[in-house]
């Protein structure tokens, strides 16, 4: 007997097919297909913005990610631009640790000259004019939540710029 | 106290995304769901291993995967084509009592296999059988022959009496 000529059992009966759904099943689908459109979006990647602030004798430019995933290791670069005519001995950076202390495997390059209850600073010597001095600080996201915090310049004693730094790290 | 968190969440995202989904989507093992049921424990335990513990992760890729699930579903249903290309046809072993050899050594089915679904279903002979039919979730049914059915009737209706 061929396949062909197999007897075949009664088939099931044909009918319209329709998408239907319960109705609190309009409002949770939609709700489930957001969350990877969004991921598609890169709403739960880092998300690298640059701020700046200027003083006297100072640029200050701050480029980090206002999101982090828990664990996630995303650097932050600081940039000190030295905008005036003449070399300033001593530029110091001050990273407030209401910050930094949100995060684990912190490595600042340079590294820190001083650590204070409020501050990890770092000084930059003997910046010429019109040179710009970068400061990497590797950071690994440690605590959930939103996280703000200062970056600061001082010529000497003097505060001359700062910038607000604000990220949040998913669970 | 931070994994138990994490498992607490990851538990309840299951089990909500479950429910959203509806009874059809895990019911029974056809090549989706088997594929998702595979698939859930082997995204979500990235998160709840403390060497790379991101929640957001774990719930993104499990959700990624509700709404994949869903959507083959509903495809599925929709187009007759679709659902037989994922799912498959059954395949009839047994016609009026007669094994087909063809269908069985392509489907890799042994004769002691439909005989252990026969004796499953009260039969005990090919000739007491009108159809074997492997499904496509790939169990085999029994449907007896009207003889057979008629007889078994009666033995229950003697049994009863």
């Amino acid at each position: 007997m061929s396949e062909s000529q197999t007897p075949q059992p009664p088939q099931s009966p044909d009918f319209k097919r329709e998408f239907r759904l319960y109705p609190y099943q309009w409002i949770t689908i939609p709700l489930l297909f957001i969350v990877p459109i969004l991921a598609i979006f890169g709403l739960f990647d880092a998300n690298i913005v640059d701020v700046r602030a200027s003083g006297d004798n100072v640029e200050l430019r701050v480029e980090y990610s206002t999101r982090y995933r828990y664990y996630m290791d995303v650097p932050a670069y600081v940039f000190v631009t030295n905008t005036s005519d003449a070399a300033l001995p001593v530029i110091t950076v001050r990273f407030d640790r209401a910050f930094v202390d949100n995060f684990i495997e912190i490595q600042f390059t340079p590294d820190t000259n001083a650590v204070t209850e409020r501050w990890y600073e770092v000084d930059l010597e003997d910046v010429q004019a019109g040179e710009t001095r970068m400061i990497r600080v590797d950071l690994q996201a440690d605590d959930y939540g939103t996280q703000r915090g200062t970056v600061a310049v001082a010529v000497g004693e003097t505060a001359v710029a700062d910038v607000q730094l604000d990220s949040f790290i998913y669970p | 106290m931070d994994t138990v968190i994490r498992v607490i969440v990851i538990y309840l995202v299951i089990m909500i995304g479950l429910r959203i989904l509806g009874k059809r989507e895990f019911g029974q093992l056809s090549p989706l769901e088997l594929v998702a049921l595979l698939m859930i424990p082997e995204l979500v335990s990235a998160s709840l291993n403390l060497n790379q513990p991101s929640l957001t992760n774990g719930i993104v890729a499990v959700v990624t995967l509700f709404c994949l699930v869903f959507l083959t579903s509903a495809f599925m249903h929709l187009s007759k084509k679709v659902e037989v290309a994922i799912a498959g046809e059954p395949v009839v072993l047994i016609a009026n009592g007669e094994l087909l050899t063809k269908p069985m050594n392509t489907e890799r089915v042994t004769p002691d296999e439909v005989f252990s679904e026969m004796h499953k279903a009260g039969v005990d002979s090919l000739d007491q059988v009108k159809w074997a039919i492997l499904e496509s979730d790939g169990k085999i049914a029994i449907v007896p022959s009207q003889a057979t059915s008629q007889s078994a009737a009666q033995e229950g209706g003697v049994g009863k009496g």
